[in-house]
């Protein structure tokens, strides 16, 4: 090893700090080098120094201090310390879910109670062969009224009211379409 | 807590350079054991969670605090006059050179030459390689003995 090399390594071999092999082989260079002995000498006494160095001039009184300051903290501290990191977490949740089921597209309401009037054309809510009166003017006013495919509405059968239902889920290509059958008094009495 | 306060305490004066804010950091260092206590892994030694602890709460008000000046503090009161005068005058020295080394070597020498633990368990607690933190004590030494060299030198 050249006194380079060895310079370099002298802090940590004055430290015992270097693995074996290196440690040994600063070493015999350091017991033929007067430089580097000498150099080696000063760092070790600097070590001496730091060991030695007198601990903090932190008395009793001041442990005291820390402990009773601690103890005082912790009896200030809400218990429920831990809540509002969760109820941030809960309402951050949900506001992620409403967020999620508003971008959704909305499915059409089922006929019944009266809605505001959809943004978009995707929900459609038919209500074929339903009596005059619809269940709720406003909803139906908002409402694209179509002919039943497939089926016209039958004079011979004035007591049963088909009502058709569709409802457009998410994926555009699916579509929900309900018949169901209801009494005309059922239907008026949902005014 | 008395167990541990005062290594918590006399690393975080190191660091810091002043008792007050020792106080500060001892404080702090025991409420996020308080609040973290259940992190605290049954296999962990609890002597380096501390240290990790007080390093962590030091490099945080290290980093919040205003640059100043920081104060002498008086030589404690002892008998030996003369003796507590140059404990006081190394002390000095010590916390001269600390707060003259930058803050990833000082915390290294802190737990190696200071506390005296070994490189890997120094590596352990600061969440370092054995070699980046062989290499930090490397040069926080080469620091502290260009500071000191004159000083000894003319004690020898």
């Amino acid at each position: 090893m050249r006194c380079r090399d060895v310079e370099a390594l002298l802090p940590l071999f004055a430290g015992a700090d270097l693995d074996a092999r290196t440690a040994a082989a600063v070493g015999e260079h350091v017991a033929l080098c007067p430089r580097c002995s000498a150099d080696s000498e000063a760092l070790r006494g600097t070590l001496l120094f730091l060991a030695e160095s007198p601990e903090p001039p932190l008395d009793d009184a001041f442990h005291l201090d820390v402990r009773r300051d601690v103890l005082h903290r912790l009896r200030a501290e809400p218990r429920s310390r831990r809540y509002p990191t969760f109820l941030l977490a809960a309402a951050a949740a949900l506001l992620l879910a409403l967020a999620l089921t508003r971008r959704a597209p909305r499915p059409a309401p089922i006929a019944g109670p009266p809605t505001p009037p959809p943004a978009t054309p995707a929900p459609v809510a038919i209500a074929a062969g339903a009596p005059a009166t619809p269940a709720s003017p406003r909803g139906a006013s908002a409402k694209r009224r179509l002919p039943a495919r497939g089926r016209r509405p039958s004079a011979t059968l004035p007591a049963v009211h088909v009502t058709r239902i569709e409802i457009q889920t998410p994926n555009p290509h699916v579509r929900i379409v309900w018949l169901a059958s209801a009494s005309p008094r059922a239907d008026a009495t949902t005014d | 807590m008395s167990l541990t306060q005062r290594r918590v305490a006399a690393v975080a004066y190191r660091m810091l350079g002043t008792s007050d804010e020792a106080r500060d950091a001892a404080q702090e260092v025991y409420l996020r054991v308080h609040r973290f206590l259940h992190r605290f892994r049954a296999d962990e030694d609890l002597n380096a969670w501390l240290y990790r602890l007080t390093v962590n709460v030091c490099h945080d008000m290290r980093r919040k605090r205003r640059p100043s000046v920081p104060l002498v503090e008086a030589p404690a009161q002892t008998e030996d006059a003369e003796r507590a005068t140059l404990l006081w005058e190394r002390a000095a020295l010590l916390r001269r050179a600390l707060r003259e080394l930058p803050e990833k070597e000082r915390r290294a020498l802190v737990l190696r030459d200071l506390e005296g633990l070994d490189t890997a368990e120094v590596a352990r607690i600061l969440g370092s390689s054995a070699g980046t933190v062989r290499s930090q004590i490397c040069s926080a030494r080469r620091r502290v003995h260009a500071l000191l060299a004159g000083v000894l030198g003319r004690e020898r």
